[in-house]
């Protein structure tokens, strides 16, 4: 059987090999020069992330569904062939959790009338913008997901973004109606955070691994294994005390951060519209709010302050 | 007397390199609810590029190389213009220095996958970690290259049925 070539080159003209040669040099010349840029302006990569990610954003999505199809196949699969052990040991579970809705209301209350005593702003005031993550991190050196809420929903840069279980990371950009998040993990997180157990702040700084490490902690050795770690609020851009992960066992002389969400399986996040407490400063240069109604009351300076203003 | 169908002109099925180059970041990259390769993911793209550069390399000429790449790092998030120049690198090491020897059988393919998949990976360590300035770790790298590797025969293989199927010649 004789072997056939695709590669003629005697059938190439001088001239299209030349144009083959030129256009190979011009491209190598653009990457390069596009690289080189990014590198001396930190914003080109974010502007031209931004001017295309609503095209990406529904690619992605009209790609996903078969796989949407399946998935949701197989979870109307699953819960038919649920044992009727499973449903009792569910049931049994959810009354054991309406026990605690009681204690729990109780809880939120007390929290409310604290915070209105210190003037401090609830996360729980904040606007939350429901999203599903359209991507999910693949890349040797980068820990960034797209969401599918943007601009026309809300989303501003900085805002964090959590799921059920804990702090997934902050809005890197955002476009009409999709946006980028820079996950805790991702080497351009740094996060201050505190110990839950020690009341310690430090700084929980991504390195591309699922496990971010502490620094500028002056009291390692008050930390234990298992401790919970929590925002600490300061910077501005996190609320305080939302949760993290927990401590692990030093590796290499470093503590280390094990993150609650599962950020390579990340479907349904929450943005939090979270206004920081801005500075004393910016509170008595920024004019107090109008009363229109007259009632008398007047909001915290906090609304329509920019992340970028405090950062 | 060979068997082979060949068709001397391919129509529109010639996007078909840069169809499937273009969707190999967006099928690496989706959220399916679930986890494919853990926390990374191997680069469908480049072994993609790296297949169809070294059997047609007139159906990916430098200007879709460079569009495949733009694209691939504007889906992930990666810093513009860094695939374009790895993947322009695998062209210019397949076309201009007359590496056809990869097309000619599946284990030779392999074989020289896995080669310039090495060289890809360090090169695309070094040029990060100069982006980052800091120098990161190789890990995650040979992690992602390691799977790419994997991978080839898989993806090859299916290129290989829709080379044959759409433009008629089976090779290696």
């Amino acid at each position: 059987m004789s072997r056939i070539s695709t590669r003629t080159p005697d059938n190439v003209s001088l001239t299209q090999m030349l144009a083959q040669r030129a256009s190979f040099i011009i491209a190598i010349f653009i990457s390069l020069g596009l690289l080189i840029f990014g590198k001396i302006d930190d914003d080109f990569n974010l502007q031209v992330q931004r001017l295309v990610v609503d095209i990406v954003t529904p690619v992605a999505q009209t790609v996903r569904k078969p796989v949407d199809w399946a998935v949701s196949l197989g979870a109307i699969v699953e819960a038919y062939t649920l044992s009727a052990e499973e449903s009792a040991a569910l049931r049994q579970e959810n009354d054991q959790l309406r026990l605690l809705v009681p204690t729990s209301d109780q809880l939120a209350s007390e929290n409310t009338r604290l915070r209105a005593l210190l003037a401090l702003p609830s996360i729980t005031d904040s606007p939350k913008i429901m999203a599903r993550s359209v991507t999910h991190p693949g890349s040797a050196f980068l820990w960034t997901v797209l969401l599918d809420a943007g601009a026309d929903d809300g989303v501003e840069v900085y805002h964090p973004v959590v799921d059920h279980a804990g702090v997934v990371g902050r809005i890197l950009s955002v476009g009409r109606r999709s946006s980028r998040v820079l996950l805790v993990t991702d080497l351009n997180s740094r996060i201050p955070v505190l110990i839950e157990s020690s009341g310690d702040r430090a700084i929980m700084e991504g390195n591309n691994s699922r496990l971010p490490v502490l620094s500028f902690l002056e009291a390692a050795h008050q930390v234990s294994p298992g401790d919970r770690v929590l925002t600490s609020g300061d910077g501005g851009v996190f609320p305080s005390l939302l949760p993290i992960g927990t401590v692990t066992s030093p590796r290499e002389g470093e503590l280390r951060v094990e993150i609650f969400a599962d950020l390579s399986r990340l479907e349904y996040v929450q943005i939090l519209a979270f206004d920081p407490v801005p500075p004393p400063e910016q509170l008595v240069e920024e004019p107090l709010p109008e009363d229109d109604e007259g009632t008398g009351a007047q909001a915290p300076a906090l609304d329509g302050l920019e992340p970028e203003a405090v950062e | 007397m060979s068997t082979h169908r060949i068709r001397t002109s391919h129509g529109v099925m010639s996007i078909l390199p840069l169809l499937m180059a273009s969707m190999a970041p967006v099928l690496t990259n989706l959220s399916y609810g679930f986890s494919l390769g853990g926390d990374t993911a191997p680069s469908l793209t480049l072994i993609i590029v790296f297949f169809w550069v070294s059997r047609r390399p007139t159906l990916l000429p430098p200007i879709l190389v460079l569009l495949i790449g733009l694209w691939h790092d504007i889906l992930i998030g990666a810093p513009v213009g860094l695939t374009s120049l790895l993947l322009l690198g695998v062209r210019a090491a397949i076309v201009e220095q007359n590496f056809i020897v990869f097309s000619q059988s599946f284990l030779l393919g392999w074989i020289g996958f896995a080669a310039l998949c090495a060289g890809v990976t360090l090169a695309e360590w070094v040029l990060v970690s100069w982006l980052q300035s800091e120098l990161l770790s190789l890990s995650p790298f040979v992690v992602q290259a390691l799977l790419s590797i994997i991978l080839y025969p898989v993806v090859a293989g299916i290129c290989g049925w829709l080379d044959y199927i759409v433009f008629g010649i089976r090779k290696g």
